[in-house]
């Protein structure tokens, strides 16, 4: 602190009285000051004052904190680790509930790879499905345009209304046909072992030529060997297998491509697979003991910190 | 009165303990950090209460400032922690008198109001105490007529006992800075202690 104010010839030492006040000036510049707070009654009455007045800031009571300001509690510091921990435990416990969710939820999604890992008769089984399939997908988009002769000829047969109105949709009355075709057995006994239970199916199927062209006897005579034993309408599908009949011979052999959409919906309607494929239950292990593994390292780190 | 000025000078072994700590912290042991936290909470809280002028402010802005130290604590590259842990905490101070500028703006008498000093419970005559308060109370309001930056030398020098250093670093100016601000407070300071004359007899 170089500024003085000189008053009448004398250096005054307001401004070095603060760090003179603190003990922090060299020695000789100490005793300049010392000798001239001797003689300057003013110096003097400016040093007493801030003397005082650094004396009251320095008796100052501490102020009690009102709570602790730890932060543990409040916000963990993330290390890399455990942030990584945290999101492979969260990414496995996911897939965890999905393999979950997909056994119990949509048991449906993964029946098909049920069945194209079990035994001969189930593959038989499919086979049938596959092939019998064909018909009345075939089927029904013939069908479809020759409505009005069918329709006619549904009415001949059976006069009722109830005839007629099965026999006017003709998807329908496809679908009666194939249950009636696909029920016979499986009404008595639904397990999947049974070959028995698709054998009029897979007869049927046997009959078509390759190419999904249409063999409408086959198909007909099937269902209507099946509609008095399962069926709880007889007369109503009787008439929309005729109905189908009349509707069919009246065209030619078409080779329609069979619809994947119908598949489905026929194999659902076989008896369905009991069991999950093979790699679900070691892989819903793997993931569950993976998942443990993983939690019980987290709880281990978070505990640790 | 309770004397407690925190000396500069801490001991060796207290420094390399807090070292340590710091180190550990910065691994992510919030259980060091926390020992930190407890070793200066006192002085943080302090220092906030005498810049912002209340305990409530003064409770938020040190519970701010312990997060953020915690945050940024990869950017604290050795040196005193307390000073760098200060320099968040006067920040923060400043943020929330900022902050009030920018609204209505204090004035004396709610600083009067809010105003924090501890009244020590030590066997003192309830006269005294009163008193006391009183005192404590006119000396807040003369430390807030300071500028800020006056202020904060002021309380970190005379109040808490730092060094010109530690002032330095927590406060981001040179040694020269520190004193010549420090001799301008006091000066201030006195010629407001000096219109009430009242308080120097406490």
């Amino acid at each position: 602190m170089s500024e003085r104010t000189s008053v009448d010839g004398a250096e005054h030492v307001h401004d070095l009285l603060s760090e003179y006040l603190n003990g922090d000036l060299p020695d000789a510049e100490r005793q300049v000051i010392q000798q001239h707070l001797d003689a300057c009654a003013r110096c003097r009455r400016d040093y007493e004052s801030l003397r005082l007045t650094v004396n009251l800031l320095r008796q100052i009571p501490l102020h009690a904190v009102p709570r602790s300001f730890a932060i543990a509690a409040l916000e963990p510091r993330q290390s890399w680790r455990l942030t990584w921990l945290r999101l492979s435990t969260s990414a496995l416990a996911a897939v965890f509930v999905a393999l979950l969710a997909l056994r119990l939820v949509l048991p449906s999604a993964i029946q098909p790879a049920a069945s194209t890992a079990a035994t001969g008769e189930s593959r038989v089984q499919s086979q049938a499905a596959s092939a019998s399939n064909a018909q009345p997908a075939a089927a029904a988009p013939t069908a479809a345009p020759a409505a009005p002769p069918m329709q006619a000829a549904a009415a001949a047969a059976a006069p009722a209304p109830r005839a007629a109105q099965a026999a006017a949709t003709a998807a329908p009355a496809a679908q009666v046909i194939r249950s009636a075709a696909a029920q016979p057995a499986p009404g008595a006994t639904p397990t999947p072992a049974s070959g028995a239970g698709v054998a009029p199916l897979a007869a049927a199927s046997r009959a078509a030529p390759p190419g999904g062209t249409v063999s409408p006897p086959a198909v007909v005579s099937a269902a209507q060997q099946a509609a008095p034993v399962t069926a709880p309408k007889p007369a109503l599908q009787t008439d929309a297998a005729t109905a189908h009949r009349t509707a069919v011979s009246t065209l030619p052999p078409s080779t329609v491509p069979p619809r994947p959409a119908t598949t489905r919906r026929v194999s659902t309607r076989l008896p369905p697979a009991p069991s999950a494929p093979d790699w679900y239950t070691p892989l819903l292990a793997a993931v569950g003991v993976l998942l443990a593994v993983s939690l019980g390292a987290l709880v281990w780190v978070s505990r640790r910190r | 009165m309770t004397s407690r000025r925190q000396t500069a000078a801490a001991p060796a072994e207290a420094l390399a303990n807090e070292t340590e700590r710091v180190a550990a912290a910065q691994r992510g042991d919030s259980v060091a950090f926390n020992q930190l936290v407890i070793a200066h909470q006192e002085l943080a809280f302090n220092v906030a209460l005498r810049l912002v002028g209340d305990a409530d402010s003064a409770a938020d802005v040190t519970q701010d400032a312990f997060l953020s130290a915690y945050r940024h604590l990869d950017q604290f590259k050795g040196g005193s922690f307390r000073s760098w842990l200060l320099r968040i905490v006067t920040n923060a101070s400043y943020d929330v008198l900022r902050g009030r500028r920018h609204k209505t703006g204090q004035s004396l008498d709610e600083m009067i109001e809010e105003s924090s000093f501890d009244v020590p419970d030590s066997g003192e005559l309830p006269e005294t105490v009163t008193l006391r308060h009183e005192f404590l109370e006119k000396l807040q309001v003369g430390l807030a007529t300071l500028p800020v930056d006056q202020r904060a030398v002021l309380v970190l020098y005379d109040i808490h006992g730092l060094s010109y250093e530690e002032i330095g670093v927590a406060l981001e100016t040179t040694l020269g800075t520190v004193k010549s601000r420090l001799n301008r407070a006091r000066s201030r300071l006195r010629d407001y202690l000096m219109q009430h004359p009242e308080l120097w007899k406490p």
